[in-house]
């Protein structure tokens, strides 16, 4: 039996030579297959790719043929394992002889009961002379394997050659444009947005395909690269528009600078004078905030009683991409009256970066060397800047640490509360703090009294700081003294001369004022020295003129400017006539131009909705139209977009029913966008019936009224 | 021999069949001779009765209308149209009919309604007229049934114009069987009548409901004059906020000295003048203490007899003139430290937006006359009821109010010093006074009070005009006319003039008329004299008319006229139902029994029988 087997077991073994060389033929398709998809990735997916070279050409198709080989002959591995019954399996008529020899080869020699069994060899004799009759080539053919292997080779070419640029970097048309150019057809096949962020910024560059808006950040290069069949291109933005001509590759190309929110329409058009419809573009510019920073400790102004502590000041910033600097600067002014001097400088401080947005930093501000006299103060405040170009440096607020003297003055302009209320309210304040003082009065030590009348006088200071500032500052000498209200300093009075020649100085709102920043003067004097009852009677007539003077002050201290141009001597004087005759127009109203704008727009859509009047240019048209309108909201740049794709659809399909839900999805954000700046139509007039019975009813009530009148006066008699 | 057909008496041949063809023979005779004479039998009987069947929406309700009448048609002779000499009315629908005049009563009301969610619109309301720089609320009542908890999806009511764009959707969070108000904005964008249509629907569930409602979109400023006869700071701010506002034409007289007029338009030399033409929509008057008696005289003619729309901003408590006018017994003038709010009435019908005025000086009527309607009211401050009127006993004192005067309008301000708080951030100072003048100019009353039937008609609608003269002395004849402003409507048809026959005593005017066979924009002009009033009349292919869905007033219309209303799902008891209100009458009448053809089938019969005996005897 053992002299049949060489032969046979050769045909086994040629039989499952061919079966893995054909299945690592098969697998190599497959990855040629996959490489040639990887090529034409371009075309598969919206977003657009960089170009394929040459090696990342040549590896694709390696590292695909060779995946697809490996993959093939473990596929086949099986069907090796299993070659007698892959060959029973094509070639039926062998009646399982030769899947019975193969089992019988298969035993381990000697081990087998069967080994020397006439009937084992009668079956390998058989299978052998079987085996001789068989041809694997016929049994096995290689030929589909081959065809699979030279299809995968020629897709995977045609999509290298189809590929947007080969090795010459030459563009290759798209099927859709070869479809446009054969009927003739104007239109923009694609538009590639590349979008180059500001280098400062250190994002990555993006593209993207076919966008109905971008967003980029401001400083952004945008360039848009456009696949069109037509001769040139028109390319609409908020700063006008520019015919773009096909280049080199045969793109056509436009690069925008991303400043503000806005737009960008392109419009193919043909040297006939044809042109395709319009493709539009919002664009969203998102601009670099300033970063944000703050002095976290001690956030207060201090009083303190001696310059000997240093203080722990911590500070935190944070920024929308990133920090470039954070210090803390401070000024120290000393000094008084005219001679104050300034000085500033900076502290070292220790910064830990939780990211590249998010800093923070402890600094050490040693008060010794800066407050070296009573009233001397130093001002310290946080600086950071972010790391665009020329970006200005943002302050955090401002605080101060005074070295305590009584009857100082807090520097003025420092920090002023724009909101007027404020002022008012804050003498309020002192008033309430000085009468919790003097409750607590009794309880306290001299010490610590001295020290909390301290802390109300330098508020007190500070209030009347920002009324002297809010005054032009100049009175600030002349306000210390305890003249009356109408004695002047005469220095200060011929200072203040222009004011004076102006009439600025008749005003008695202003005369309110300077009596209430007198007794603020005398309020904090009084507080220095803990004189808590003088104080809060000099702080309660503060107020008292405070709103006196606020009482007129809308109109009295804003009309004064045109106060100035009154010449007094021509008052009642003239031709009284000539007044009477003085006739004016009717006023127009105020014109919205932007709710008019909109409203034209909200008419072009209500007319959309006729059927029969919609055309993809004035969709398109109408989002331009809203986005030169306003670029900046969402709102508006939501209506734009729906729009924008109600024109697409409509070109596409111009029964479709996502045309009409886009239209009244367009519409009504247009009436809520509108609603709230107008004001509701007057109700339905009332009958003239109802108003008859009303004048009737009024009439008997009235009669009724005047009866019962005389009846009373009849009765008095 | 052969014997002859009847016989020979004593004839022994004579075959004893012949017996039997006798009874025959004198059936048929009997039968003739009876049909000779044609007796007449008076009885009374039961008979099949008539019964009307008609639908409010024949379209909206033709399968339970078939329904109904498939079963109807078994009991009753059923008539598809309103009779009077019916025995009764079968109504198939969920809203009240237009008429039911010709209506034979008891009605009988078979309502579609059904066991799936759905939603009804029980009333639309929008304004009649409105400015292109307003915007429209219209408000949309809806009844919303079978929507409970589980119900995966909510009613949606959206606003369309013309049935085209939708330009206001809203969803209705309704969890149960409820009725409730929408309001959905319409931003006017053109000028000219527009087609409001109100749609309700559940998605996947239920059949849309559309209604449709006209709003006359203007362009037409209102004509407003200021008359102040000295300087006021509360006229003054007042017209300027109307000035700034496109919706006004602000004509003014500031009267600062003697002869000393600062003017703006046309404005009359006083408001005597003002009177004989009218031709503002409103007249604000600013200083009211400063009006002499002729300026009285002039705002009573214009209120009582020409239906004006005065608005008097008073500045301070003063005595004048005015005061018989007024009607307030005097001002009461409140005082407060700190500037008070005054803001809309906790009830009110006529307040549009948040209203919020600030003064300080405050006044309030000593007597306020019980039809006058508060516009803004000064609220008691929390646990200061006291400083309240003691008489009213409310939390709330009138501050600025309407009251009718005539035929007219008269708003009277006691906010005295609301001017110096009319900073947008403190006050809705501005908005409120255009609203009040808005309101007020609107509400003038024009010469000629028109009114159409419906303004929204279909093809060849009637269409009923009324019209009642406000000027009794002007005795001119009126005239009405039908115009067409669409070019289409134009095109089709020429202006048309109608014949208005006076009703009432001449007091009330009336024209008939045909809507056009071309749907678009037609304008109906009325003249009497000088004056002039037009009204638009929308033709439209279809009108959708949903609205007007009140189960409860059509279950007691029902009720009114002896019946019952039905539902669609409980439909086989309709017979039953008509049984119990239907009383039908015997009919008494003359009855002529041999005119049933009937007869002839005996009569043939006794013939044919009597001969085919006789032939078999071989008699024949």
């Amino acid at each position: 039996m053992v002299e049949h087997a060489p032969r046979l077991r050769a045909f086994f073994a040629s039989a499952a030579r061919r079966l893995g060389v054909l299945g690592v033929i098969r697998g190599t398709a497959a990855g040629v297959g996959l490489a040639a998809v990887w090529q034409a990735r371009g075309y598969l997916t919206e977003r657009a790719t960089e170009s394929n070279g040459i090696v990342a050409t040549g590896a694709a198709l390696a590292l695909g043929a060779a995946l697809g080989a490996a993959l093939g002959w473990l596929h086949s591995a099986q069907s090796r394992r299993r070659v007698a019954y892959e060959i029973e399996q094509r070639a039926p008529a062998t009646n399982n002889l030769l899947i019975t020899a193969h089992e019988l080869l298969a035993l381990p020699a000697g081990k087998s009961p069967d080994d020397n069994s006439p009937v084992a060899a009668m079956v390998l004799q058989r299978a052998d002379h079987l085996s001789a009759s068989i041809d694997l080539r016929a049994l096995l053919p290689g030929g589909r394997a081959f065809a699979w292997l030279c299809s995968s080779v020629v897709l995977w070419t045609v999509c290298v050659a189809v590929s947007r640029r080969d090795d010459s970097n030459r563009p290759v048309p798209s099927p859709s444009a070869l479809l446009d150019a054969a009927t003739g057809r104007v239109d923009i096949q694609r538009v590639d947005v590349r979008i180059a962020p500001p280098r400062y910024s250190q994002r990555v560059v993006t593209s993207t395909r076919d966008p109905a808006r971008v967003e980029a950040l401001a400083g952004s290069v945008l360039t848009f690269t456009i696949g069109a069949t037509a001769d040139t291109v028109v390319a609409v933005t908020k700063q006008g528009s520019q015919t773009l001509t096909r280049s080199a590759e045969g793109t056509f190309a436009l690069s925008v600078s991303a400043i503000l929110d806005g737009f960008v329409a392109l419009e193919p058009r043909a040297t006939n004078g044809r042109s395709g419809p319009r493709r539009l573009i919002g664009m969203s510019i998102q601009t670099d905030e300033a970063p944000r920073v703050r002095i976290v400790a001690p956030a207060r102004d201090l009083i303190v009683p001696d310059a000997n502590r240093t203080l722990d000041v911590r500070l935190e910033a944070d920024d929308d991409l990133a920090i470039a600097t954070l210090r803390l600067r401070y000024t120290k002014v000393s000094g008084s009256g005219e001679r104050f001097t300034f000085s500033e400088g900076e502290v070292p401080i220790a910064i830990a970066r939780a990211n590249a947005a998010q800093w923070s930093g402890r600094a050490s501000l040693a008060l010794g060397p800066l407050l070296q006299e009573p009233g001397d103060l130093v001002v310290y405040r946080a600086v950071a800047t972010d790391s665009r170009p020329g970006s200005p440096a943002v302050e955090s607020d401002a605080f101060i640490a005074e070295l305590a003297a009584s009857g100082g003055i807090a520097a003025l302009g420092f920090s002023l509360d724009p909101d007027e209320d404020r002022y008012a309210l804050s003498q309020q304040m002192v008033i309430l703090k000085t009468e919790r003082l003097i409750a607590t009065r009794a309880t306290l030590t001299a010490a610590v009294l001295a020290d909390e009348s301290a802390q109300v006088a330098s508020e007190q200071r500070r209030v009347r700081a920002e009324f002297v500032f809010m005054m032009g500052g100049e009175f600030a000498q002349e306000v210390t003294g305890d003249a009356a209200l109408n004695e002047l300093d005469e220095t200060h009075e011929a200072e203040s001369e222009s004011d004076l020649a102006a009439g600025r100085m008749v005003n008695r709102g202003r005369s309110a004022l300077l009596a209430a920043v007198r007794a603020m003067s005398r309020a904090a004097v009084a507080l220095g020295t803990a004189d808590l009852t003088s104080a809060l009677a000099s702080e309660k007539r503060a107020l008292s003129q405070l709103q006196e003077a606020f009482a007129r002050s809308r109109f009295l201290m804003r009309a004064l400017s045109q106060r100035e141009q009154l010449d007094p001597t021509r008052r009642l004087t003239g031709q009284l006539d000539s007044i009477a005759r003085g006739r004016a127009s009717i006023p127009d109203g105020e014109r919205n131009a932007r709710q008019e704008a909109w409203r034209g727009v909200l008419k072009e859509v209500v007319d959309l909705g006729d059927k029969t009047a919609r055309d993809a240019a004035r969709f398109t048209a109408l989002a331009q139209r809203v986005l030169q309108i306003d670029a900046s909201s969402l709102a508006s740049q939501g209506i734009a977009a729906q729009l924008a794709a109600a024109g697409t659809v409509f070109s596409e399909s111009p029964s479709s029913r996502r045309v009409t839900a886009l239209l009244d999805s367009a519409a009504t954000a247009l009436t809520t966008l509108q609603r709230d700046e107008l004001r509701p139509a007057a109700h339905a007039p009332l009958l003239a019936e109802l108003r008859r019975l009303q004048s009737l009813l009024e009439s008997g009530r009235r009669k009724a009224s005047d009866a019962a009148g005389r009846v009373g006066r009849g009765g008095r008699q | 021999m052969r014997p002859g057909v009847l016989g020979v008496a004593g004839d022994s041949s004579v075959p004893q069949l012949s017996r039997a063809a006798w009874p025959l023979r004198t059936m048929a005779l009997l039968i003739a001779v009876a049909a000779v004479i044609d007796p007449v039998v008076t009885s009374a009987r039961r008979t099949r009765p008539a019964l009307s069947l008609v639908s409010v929406d024949t379209i909206r309700d033709r399968v339970l209308l078939a329904r109904t009448r498939q079963l109807l048609d078994r009991h009753y002779t059923v008539v598809a149209a309103p009779l009077p000499s019916a025995l009764g009315t079968v109504l198939v629908g969920a809203r009240l009919p237009t008429s039911s005049n010709e209506m034979a009563a008891p009605v009988v009301v078979v309502s579609p309604e059904s066991g799936i969610p759905s939603v009804a619109i029980r009333r639309i309301q929008a304004p009649t007229q409105a400015m292109l720089e307003s915007r429209v609320d219209v408000l949309i009542t809806l009844t919303t049934r079978g929507i409970g908890a589980g119900t995966a999806r909510t009613p949606e009511v959206e606003l369309t114009v013309g049935g085209g764009v939708v330009v206001a959707r809203q969803r209705i969070a309704a969890a149960h069987d409820t009725v409730l108000t929408v309001s959905l904005a319409f931003v006017p964008s053109a000028p000219g009548p527009v087609v409001l249509q109100a749609r309700a629907f559940v998605p996947d569930q239920s059949d849309t409901v559309r209604s449709d409602v006209l709003v006359n979109v203007r362009e037409h400023r209102w004509s407003v004059l200021f008359f102040d006869r000295r300087p006021s700071w509360m006229s003054t701010f007042v017209r300027r906020a109307l000035e700034r506002d496109p919706r006004f034409a602000v004509t003014s007289r500031i009267i600062t000295s003697t002869n000393v007029s600062r003017l703006t338009g046309q404005p009359p030399q006083g408001l005597d003048a003002v009177a004989s033409t009218s031709p503002f929509d409103a007249v604000v008057i600013g200083a009211p203490d400063a009006l002499l008696a002729r300026d009285v005289d002039g705002i009573s003619t214009l209120l009582r007899a020409r239906g004006a729309s005065v608005v008097v901003l008073a500045d301070h408590a003063a005595n004048g003139p005015a005061d018989a006018l007024l009607d307030i017994g005097g001002w009461r003038a409140v005082s407060r430290r700190v500037p008070a709010e005054l803001t809309a009435p906790a009830v009110s019908s006529r307040a549009r937006e948040p209203l919020r005025l600030r003064g300080m000086s405050i006044g309030v009527p000593q007597r306020l006359a019980p039809s006058a309607v508060p516009l803004a009211v000064l609220r008691a401050a929390p646990g200061n009821a006291k400083d309240m009127s003691k008489d009213t006993g409310a939390d709330e004192q009138t501050v600025v109010w309407q009251v009718p005067v005539g035929l007219g309008q008269l708003v009277i301000s006691g906010a005295f010093d609301a001017w110096r708080y009319r900073d947008t951030a403190q006050s809705t100072f501005d908005a409120t006074w255009r609203d009040i003048i808005d309101d007020a100019a609107s509400q003038r009353l024009l010469p000629l009070d028109v009114r159409v039937s419906s303004r929204l008609v279909t093809p060849r609608a009637n269409v009923l005009l009324t019209i009642l003269p406000r000027d009794s002395a002007n005795s001119s004849p009126i005239r009405a006319s039908l115009r067409a402003l669409s070019p289409a409507a134009a095109a089709a048809a020429a202006a048309t003039e109608f014949t208005v026959a006076a009703d009432d005593g001449g007091t009330l005017h009336t024209a008939r008329f045909r809507a056009p066979p071309v749907a678009g924009h037609y304008e109906v002009v009325v003249y009497r004299g000088p004056d002039t009033v037009r009204t638009p009349l929308v033709v439209a292919p279809t009108v959708a008319a949903d609205a007007d869905n009140n189960p409860e007033l059509l279950a007691a219309w029902a009720s009114s006229r002896g019946g019952r209303v039905v539902p669609a799902n409980r439909l086989e008891s309709l017979a039953g139902d008509l049984d119990r209100v239907l009383r039908p009458v015997p009919l008494v009448g003359d009855w002529h029994p041999m005119r049933s053809p009937w007869w002839i089938i005996p009569f043939s019969f006794a013939l044919a029988a009597e001969w085919w005996i006789r032939r078999r005897r071989g008699l024949a």
